[in-house]
Protein backbone atom coordinates (compact mmCIF):
# COMPACT_ATOMS: atom_id res chain seq x y z
CA UNK A 1 0.00 0.00 0.00
CA UNK A 2 1.09 3.84 -0.71
CA UNK A 3 3.02 5.31 2.52
CA UNK A 4 1.11 6.12 5.72
CA UNK A 5 -1.93 8.94 5.36
CA UNK A 6 -1.33 11.37 8.01
CA UNK A 7 -4.23 11.64 10.89
CA UNK A 8 -6.33 14.91 9.77
CA UNK A 9 -5.09 16.90 12.68
CA UNK A 10 -1.98 16.24 11.67
CA UNK A 11 -2.47 17.34 8.21
CA UNK A 12 -4.43 20.32 9.43
CA UNK A 13 -1.76 21.09 11.89
CA UNK A 14 0.61 21.30 8.75
CA UNK A 15 -1.73 23.29 6.49
CA UNK A 16 -2.21 25.92 8.84
CA UNK A 17 1.46 26.38 9.54
CA UNK A 18 2.27 26.73 5.72
CA UNK A 19 -0.93 28.54 5.00
CA UNK A 20 -2.19 31.11 7.79
CA UNK A 21 0.72 33.01 7.44
CA UNK A 22 0.00 33.96 4.16
CA UNK A 23 -3.62 34.90 4.43
CA UNK A 24 -2.73 39.04 4.14
CA UNK A 25 -0.58 38.42 1.21
CA UNK A 26 -3.54 36.49 -0.25
CA UNK A 27 -6.12 38.82 0.74
CA UNK A 28 -3.68 41.81 -0.91
CA UNK A 29 -3.60 40.34 -4.27
CA UNK A 30 -6.93 39.02 -4.35
CA UNK A 31 -8.38 42.97 -3.30
CA UNK A 32 -6.32 44.07 -6.42
CA UNK A 33 -7.54 41.07 -8.90
CA UNK A 34 -11.39 41.59 -7.80
CA UNK A 35 -11.31 45.21 -6.69
CA UNK A 36 -14.43 44.75 -4.61
CA UNK A 37 -14.28 43.69 -0.89
CA UNK A 38 -16.42 41.51 -1.09
CA UNK A 39 -15.47 39.42 -4.21
CA UNK A 40 -11.91 39.46 -2.41
CA UNK A 41 -13.24 37.58 0.85
CA UNK A 42 -15.01 35.23 -1.12
CA UNK A 43 -12.00 34.36 -3.18
CA UNK A 44 -9.82 33.71 0.07
CA UNK A 45 -12.19 31.76 1.31
CA UNK A 46 -12.46 29.69 -1.41
CA UNK A 47 -8.35 29.43 -2.20
CA UNK A 48 -8.00 27.88 1.50
CA UNK A 49 -10.84 25.61 1.00
CA UNK A 50 -9.29 24.18 -2.29
CA UNK A 51 -5.75 24.23 -1.13
CA UNK A 52 -6.52 22.39 1.68
CA UNK A 53 -8.80 19.56 -0.47
CA UNK A 54 -5.79 19.43 -2.74
CA UNK A 55 -3.45 19.52 0.09
CA UNK A 56 -2.28 15.67 -0.45
CA UNK A 57 -0.97 17.18 -4.11
CA UNK A 58 1.24 19.94 -2.51
CA UNK A 59 4.77 18.47 -2.63
CA UNK A 60 6.52 18.75 0.71
CA UNK A 61 9.96 21.12 0.09
CA UNK A 62 8.63 23.05 -2.68
CA UNK A 63 7.41 26.47 -2.90
CA UNK A 64 4.29 26.43 -0.69
CA UNK A 65 3.79 30.27 -1.36
CA UNK A 66 3.84 29.75 -5.27
CA UNK A 67 1.43 26.89 -5.06
CA UNK A 68 -1.24 28.09 -2.74
CA UNK A 69 -0.64 31.40 -5.43
CA UNK A 70 -1.75 28.81 -8.06
CA UNK A 71 -4.31 28.16 -6.99
CA UNK A 72 -5.35 31.61 -6.36
CA UNK A 73 -4.76 32.46 -9.90
CA UNK A 74 -6.88 29.76 -11.13
CA UNK A 75 -10.03 30.18 -8.94
CA UNK A 76 -9.75 33.90 -9.81
CA UNK A 77 -9.60 33.40 -13.59
CA UNK A 78 -12.43 30.00 -13.23
CA UNK A 79 -14.74 32.89 -11.70
CA UNK A 80 -14.31 36.12 -12.88
CA UNK A 81 -13.07 35.17 -16.69
CA UNK A 82 -15.99 33.49 -17.36
CA UNK A 83 -18.29 36.27 -15.96
CA UNK A 84 -16.32 38.43 -18.58
CA UNK A 85 -16.64 35.96 -21.89
CA UNK A 86 -19.91 35.14 -21.30
CA UNK A 87 -21.85 38.19 -23.22
CA UNK A 88 -20.10 36.13 -26.43
CA UNK A 89 -23.25 34.42 -27.99
CA UNK A 90 -24.36 33.12 -31.01
CA UNK A 91 -26.13 35.54 -33.81
CA UNK A 92 -29.57 34.61 -33.46
CA UNK A 93 -29.05 34.95 -29.53
CA UNK A 94 -27.87 38.16 -29.86
CA UNK A 95 -30.50 39.61 -31.68
CA UNK A 96 -32.94 37.61 -29.20
CA UNK A 97 -31.55 39.50 -26.13
CA UNK A 98 -31.02 42.31 -27.84
CA UNK A 99 -32.48 44.95 -24.93
CA UNK A 100 -31.27 43.13 -22.39
CA UNK A 101 -27.88 42.78 -23.44
CA UNK A 102 -27.92 46.61 -24.33
CA UNK A 103 -29.11 47.00 -20.53
CA UNK A 104 -26.34 44.48 -19.50
CA UNK A 105 -23.33 46.30 -21.10
CA UNK A 106 -24.71 49.89 -19.53
CA UNK A 107 -24.65 48.35 -16.44
CA UNK A 108 -21.11 46.92 -16.91
CA UNK A 109 -19.77 50.29 -17.75
CA UNK A 110 -21.70 51.77 -14.37
CA UNK A 111 -19.96 48.94 -12.20
CA UNK A 112 -16.57 48.99 -13.69
CA UNK A 113 -16.34 52.76 -13.16
CA UNK A 114 -17.90 52.30 -9.71
CA UNK A 115 -15.48 49.52 -8.86
CA UNK A 116 -12.74 51.63 -9.97
CA UNK A 117 -13.44 54.78 -7.85
CA UNK A 118 -14.30 52.48 -5.08
CA UNK A 119 -11.04 50.83 -5.60
CA UNK A 120 -8.91 53.89 -5.58
CA UNK A 121 -10.81 54.68 -2.08
CA UNK A 122 -9.82 51.63 -1.25
CA UNK A 123 -6.02 52.04 -1.04
CA UNK A 124 -6.20 55.68 -0.91
CA UNK A 125 -3.36 55.93 -3.65
CA UNK A 126 -2.64 56.51 -7.23
CA UNK A 127 -0.43 53.23 -8.00
CA UNK A 128 -2.60 50.95 -6.81
CA UNK A 129 -5.72 52.82 -8.61
CA UNK A 130 -3.32 52.46 -12.11
CA UNK A 131 -3.20 49.20 -11.01
CA UNK A 132 -6.89 48.55 -11.26
CA UNK A 133 -6.49 49.99 -14.65
CA UNK A 134 -4.48 47.06 -15.84
CA UNK A 135 -5.93 44.02 -17.86
CA UNK A 136 -6.30 40.98 -15.20
CA UNK A 137 -3.41 39.64 -16.99
CA UNK A 138 -1.07 42.64 -16.93
CA UNK A 139 -2.31 43.34 -13.19
CA UNK A 140 -1.19 39.65 -12.24
CA UNK A 141 2.07 39.70 -13.60
CA UNK A 142 2.89 42.86 -11.77
CA UNK A 143 1.20 41.55 -8.72
CA UNK A 144 2.84 38.74 -8.34
CA UNK A 145 6.40 40.02 -9.12
CA UNK A 146 6.65 43.60 -7.98
CA UNK A 147 4.31 43.40 -4.71
CA UNK A 148 5.03 39.50 -3.84
CA UNK A 149 8.84 39.08 -4.83
CA UNK A 150 8.26 36.11 -7.23
CA UNK A 151 10.55 34.74 -9.70
CA UNK A 152 9.69 35.07 -13.20
CA UNK A 153 10.00 30.37 -13.18
CA UNK A 154 7.22 30.52 -10.70
CA UNK A 155 5.41 33.20 -11.98
CA UNK A 156 5.54 31.22 -15.40
CA UNK A 157 4.01 28.09 -13.73
CA UNK A 158 1.18 30.08 -11.44
CA UNK A 159 -0.16 31.76 -14.33
CA UNK A 160 0.87 28.87 -16.75
CA UNK A 161 2.54 30.65 -19.07
CA UNK A 162 6.07 31.14 -20.48
CA UNK A 163 8.77 32.74 -18.79
CA UNK A 164 8.99 34.86 -22.14
CA UNK A 165 5.45 35.77 -21.83
CA UNK A 166 5.71 36.82 -17.64
CA UNK A 167 8.70 38.57 -19.10
CA UNK A 168 6.80 40.29 -22.03
CA UNK A 169 3.86 41.45 -20.12
CA UNK A 170 5.86 42.76 -17.41
CA UNK A 171 7.49 45.47 -19.73
CA UNK A 172 4.05 46.42 -21.21
CA UNK A 173 2.16 46.64 -18.32
CA UNK A 174 5.04 48.52 -16.32
CA UNK A 175 5.07 51.02 -19.76
CA UNK A 176 1.09 51.23 -19.68
CA UNK A 177 1.78 52.13 -15.86
CA UNK A 178 3.80 54.84 -16.83
CA UNK A 179 1.32 56.45 -18.83
CA UNK A 180 -1.66 55.70 -16.08
CA UNK A 181 1.22 57.61 -13.50
CA UNK A 182 2.71 59.82 -16.06
CA UNK A 183 1.34 62.97 -13.50
CA UNK A 184 1.98 61.59 -10.58
CA UNK A 185 5.18 60.50 -11.80
CA UNK A 186 6.25 63.78 -13.31
CA UNK A 187 5.63 65.55 -10.00
CA UNK A 188 8.06 62.53 -8.02
CA UNK A 189 10.67 63.60 -11.17
CA UNK A 190 10.99 60.12 -12.49
CA UNK A 191 9.93 59.73 -15.47
CA UNK A 192 11.12 60.81 -18.87
CA UNK A 193 8.78 63.99 -20.34
CA UNK A 194 8.23 62.42 -23.47
CA UNK A 195 7.14 59.36 -24.87
CA UNK B 1 13.36 52.28 -32.81
CA UNK B 2 15.70 50.43 -34.75
CA UNK B 3 15.44 46.38 -34.77
CA UNK B 4 18.18 45.78 -31.92
CA UNK B 5 16.05 47.84 -29.69
CA UNK B 6 13.02 46.26 -30.25
CA UNK B 7 15.02 43.22 -29.51
CA UNK B 8 16.16 44.88 -26.06
CA UNK B 9 13.20 46.27 -25.19
CA UNK B 10 11.86 43.04 -24.50
CA UNK B 11 14.49 42.11 -22.04
CA UNK B 12 14.60 45.19 -20.52
CA UNK B 13 12.20 43.87 -17.72
CA UNK B 14 14.17 41.14 -17.44
CA UNK B 15 17.54 43.02 -17.10
CA UNK B 16 15.02 45.38 -14.20
CA UNK B 17 14.45 42.29 -12.48
CA UNK B 18 17.57 40.55 -12.89
CA UNK B 19 15.85 37.59 -14.10
CA UNK B 20 18.49 37.22 -17.20
CA UNK B 21 21.47 35.10 -17.73
CA UNK B 22 24.61 36.40 -17.60
CA UNK B 23 25.39 36.73 -21.54
CA UNK B 24 21.88 38.13 -21.84
CA UNK B 25 22.60 40.89 -19.48
CA UNK B 26 25.46 41.46 -21.00
CA UNK B 27 24.19 42.23 -24.20
CA UNK B 28 21.36 44.19 -22.59
CA UNK B 29 24.24 46.54 -20.32
CA UNK B 30 26.08 47.55 -23.53
CA UNK B 31 23.27 48.82 -25.61
CA UNK B 32 21.96 50.68 -22.92
CA UNK B 33 25.62 52.03 -22.60
CA UNK B 34 24.96 53.45 -26.17
CA UNK B 35 21.57 53.85 -26.65
CA UNK B 36 20.11 56.77 -23.89
CA UNK B 37 16.64 55.62 -25.28
CA UNK B 38 16.51 52.11 -24.28
CA UNK B 39 18.56 53.36 -21.13
CA UNK B 40 15.40 55.66 -20.10
CA UNK B 41 13.12 53.05 -20.69
CA UNK B 42 15.50 50.74 -17.86
CA UNK B 43 15.45 53.66 -15.69
CA UNK B 44 12.10 54.07 -15.77
CA UNK B 45 10.83 50.42 -15.78
CA UNK B 46 12.89 50.13 -12.33
CA UNK B 47 11.07 53.69 -11.38
CA UNK B 48 8.17 52.21 -11.95
CA UNK B 49 8.65 48.85 -9.91
CA UNK B 50 10.07 50.54 -6.74
CA UNK B 51 7.10 52.44 -6.97
CA UNK B 52 4.96 49.81 -7.01
CA UNK B 53 6.57 47.96 -4.56
CA UNK B 54 6.68 51.23 -2.38
CA UNK B 55 2.78 51.61 -2.08
CA UNK B 56 2.27 47.87 -1.51
CA UNK B 57 1.21 48.21 1.82
CA UNK B 58 -0.58 44.97 2.86
CA UNK B 59 -3.96 45.15 3.46
CA UNK B 60 -4.90 42.78 7.20
CA UNK B 61 -7.25 40.08 5.68
CA UNK B 62 -10.38 41.47 7.78
CA UNK B 63 -10.73 38.88 11.38
CA UNK B 64 -14.12 37.27 10.28
CA UNK B 65 -12.25 35.93 7.16
CA UNK B 66 -9.35 34.37 9.21
CA UNK B 67 -12.81 32.88 11.41
CA UNK B 68 -14.79 32.15 8.12
CA UNK B 69 -11.53 29.94 6.91
CA UNK B 70 -10.63 27.79 10.15
CA UNK B 71 -15.20 27.21 9.94
CA UNK B 72 -14.94 25.94 6.38
CA UNK B 73 -11.91 24.12 7.09
CA UNK B 74 -13.35 22.62 10.44
CA UNK B 75 -16.66 21.45 8.07
CA UNK B 76 -14.63 20.25 5.96
CA UNK B 77 -12.43 17.94 8.35
CA UNK B 78 -15.41 16.34 9.93
CA UNK B 79 -17.70 16.26 6.54
CA UNK B 80 -14.78 14.67 4.94
CA UNK B 81 -13.04 13.16 7.36
CA UNK B 82 -16.13 10.95 8.49
CA UNK B 83 -16.89 9.88 5.09
CA UNK B 84 -13.06 9.22 4.41
CA UNK B 85 -12.93 6.88 7.68
CA UNK B 86 -16.17 5.20 6.85
CA UNK B 87 -14.32 4.38 3.31
CA UNK B 88 -11.48 3.18 4.97
CA UNK B 89 -13.29 1.18 7.67
CA UNK B 90 -14.81 -0.92 4.56
CA UNK B 91 -11.37 -0.75 2.47
CA UNK B 92 -9.58 -2.63 5.51
CA UNK B 93 -12.21 -4.21 7.42
CA UNK B 94 -14.54 -5.87 4.96
CA UNK B 95 -16.64 -8.31 6.50
CA UNK B 96 -17.11 -6.25 10.29
CA UNK B 97 -18.12 -3.27 8.73
CA UNK B 98 -20.79 -4.95 6.37
CA UNK B 99 -21.69 -7.42 9.36
CA UNK B 100 -22.68 -4.16 11.14
CA UNK B 101 -24.44 -2.26 8.66
CA UNK B 102 -26.81 -5.33 8.26
CA UNK B 103 -27.28 -5.46 12.06
CA UNK B 104 -28.29 -1.91 11.90
CA UNK B 105 -30.58 -2.20 9.29
CA UNK B 106 -32.25 -5.17 11.26
CA UNK B 107 -32.27 -2.91 14.20
CA UNK B 108 -33.40 0.42 12.47
CA UNK B 109 -36.03 -1.94 11.18
CA UNK B 110 -37.60 -2.88 14.22
CA UNK B 111 -37.52 0.49 15.49
CA UNK B 112 -39.60 1.90 12.95
CA UNK B 113 -42.13 -0.68 13.44
CA UNK B 114 -43.06 0.59 16.64
CA UNK B 115 -41.84 4.12 16.40
CA UNK B 116 -42.52 5.47 13.24
CA UNK B 117 -46.01 7.44 13.34
CA UNK B 118 -49.30 6.06 12.32
CA UNK B 119 -51.74 7.55 9.39
CA UNK B 120 -53.03 9.78 12.07
CA UNK B 121 -50.20 10.27 14.12
CA UNK B 122 -49.05 11.68 11.04
CA UNK B 123 -51.45 13.77 10.75
CA UNK B 124 -51.22 15.29 14.14
CA UNK B 125 -47.62 16.00 13.48
CA UNK B 126 -48.76 18.87 11.17
CA UNK B 127 -49.51 20.69 13.79
CA UNK B 128 -52.79 18.78 13.95
CA UNK B 129 -56.49 19.00 12.97
CA UNK B 130 -58.81 20.02 14.95
CA UNK B 131 -63.35 19.96 14.25
CA UNK B 132 -64.32 22.92 13.64
CA UNK B 133 -66.03 24.97 11.11
CA UNK B 134 -65.04 28.11 8.80
CA UNK B 135 -67.33 30.47 6.74
CA UNK B 136 -66.05 32.24 3.77
CA UNK B 137 -66.28 32.81 0.39
CA UNK B 138 -65.88 29.58 -2.11
CA UNK B 139 -63.08 30.44 -4.81
CA UNK B 140 -60.63 28.40 -6.57
CA UNK B 141 -56.79 29.00 -5.44
CA UNK B 142 -55.38 28.71 -8.65
CA UNK B 143 -57.57 31.49 -10.14
CA UNK B 144 -57.04 33.59 -7.42
CA UNK B 145 -53.08 33.13 -7.24
CA UNK B 146 -52.81 33.77 -10.84
CA UNK B 147 -55.16 37.45 -10.56
CA UNK B 148 -52.57 37.94 -7.75
CA UNK B 149 -49.53 37.09 -10.03
CA UNK B 150 -51.27 39.07 -12.99
CA UNK B 151 -50.36 36.66 -15.59
CA UNK B 152 -52.89 35.93 -18.29
CA UNK B 153 -51.88 32.27 -18.17
CA UNK B 154 -55.20 29.73 -17.67
CA UNK B 155 -54.69 26.81 -15.05
CA UNK B 156 -55.07 23.88 -17.45
CA UNK B 157 -56.38 21.09 -14.70
CA UNK B 158 -59.66 21.94 -12.97
CA UNK B 159 -60.50 24.68 -10.66
CA UNK B 160 -58.88 24.12 -7.07
CA UNK B 161 -61.81 24.73 -4.48
CA UNK B 162 -60.94 26.94 -1.24
CA UNK B 163 -62.72 29.13 0.79
CA UNK B 164 -61.36 32.29 1.82
CA UNK B 165 -62.55 33.64 4.82
CA UNK B 166 -62.91 36.87 6.12
CA UNK B 167 -59.70 37.36 7.83
CA UNK B 168 -58.07 36.80 4.66
CA UNK B 169 -57.09 33.06 4.85
CA UNK B 170 -57.47 31.08 1.91
CA UNK B 171 -58.47 27.18 3.00
CA UNK B 172 -57.91 24.41 0.53
CA UNK B 173 -60.23 21.47 0.10
CA UNK B 174 -59.70 18.27 0.72
CA UNK B 175 -60.74 16.07 -2.23
CA UNK B 176 -64.09 13.98 -1.42
CA UNK B 177 -67.63 13.66 -2.77
CA UNK B 178 -68.78 17.15 -0.63
CA UNK B 179 -66.16 19.08 -2.00
CA UNK B 180 -66.43 18.15 -5.35
CA UNK B 181 -70.29 19.16 -4.89
CA UNK B 182 -68.84 22.43 -3.45
CA UNK B 183 -67.28 23.65 -6.78
CA UNK B 184 -70.63 24.42 -8.64
CA UNK B 185 -70.96 27.08 -6.12
CA UNK B 186 -68.27 29.44 -6.94
CA UNK B 187 -68.09 32.66 -5.01
CA UNK B 188 -71.39 31.94 -3.01
CA UNK B 189 -70.67 32.22 0.90
CA UNK B 190 -70.51 29.07 2.34
CA UNK B 191 -70.13 27.70 6.19
CA UNK B 192 -68.23 24.18 6.17
CA UNK B 193 -68.38 21.72 8.87
CA UNK B 194 -65.35 19.40 9.24
CA UNK B 195 -61.79 18.83 10.26
CA UNK B 196 -59.51 21.78 10.02
CA UNK B 197 -55.75 21.00 9.46
CA UNK B 198 -54.57 24.46 10.50
CA UNK B 199 -50.80 24.59 9.21
CA UNK B 200 -51.55 23.21 5.87
CA UNK B 201 -54.71 25.60 6.01
CA UNK B 202 -56.98 22.22 4.78
CA UNK B 203 -60.11 21.43 5.26
CA UNK B 204 -61.54 18.12 5.15
CA UNK B 205 -65.70 19.00 4.58
CA UNK B 206 -68.08 17.13 6.87
CA UNK B 207 -71.31 19.40 6.17
CA UNK B 208 -71.49 22.47 4.22
CA UNK B 209 -74.58 25.08 3.87
CA UNK B 210 -74.78 28.00 2.33
CA UNK B 211 -75.58 31.12 3.24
Amino acid sequence: MARKKPSPEERRRKFEALAFPLVDALYGTALRMTRRRLDAEDLVQDVYLRAYRFFDKFEEGTNFKAWIFKILTNTFINRYRKKVREPQQTEFERVEYFYTEAEKERDDKYETHYDEQRYAGLFGDEVNAALGKLSYDFRAVVILCDIEGFSYKEIARIIGAPIGTVMSRLSRARQQLQNYLRDYAQRQGIVKKSR
Amino acid sequence: MTSPCKQIQEQIAGYVDRELDTPQVNVVSRHLQDCPGCAEEATAQQKIKDLVRENAGSIPAPAHVRAEIRRRLDQEIFGFGFWEQIRQLFLLQPVPAIAAVVVLMLLSGLTASFVLPTQSQRASSYGGFVAGSIEGEIICVDCDLLEIVATPYIHDAGHRVGVRCQDGHVWSLLRSEKSQALSTNMRRRVRIVGRLFEQMQYVEVKEFSLI
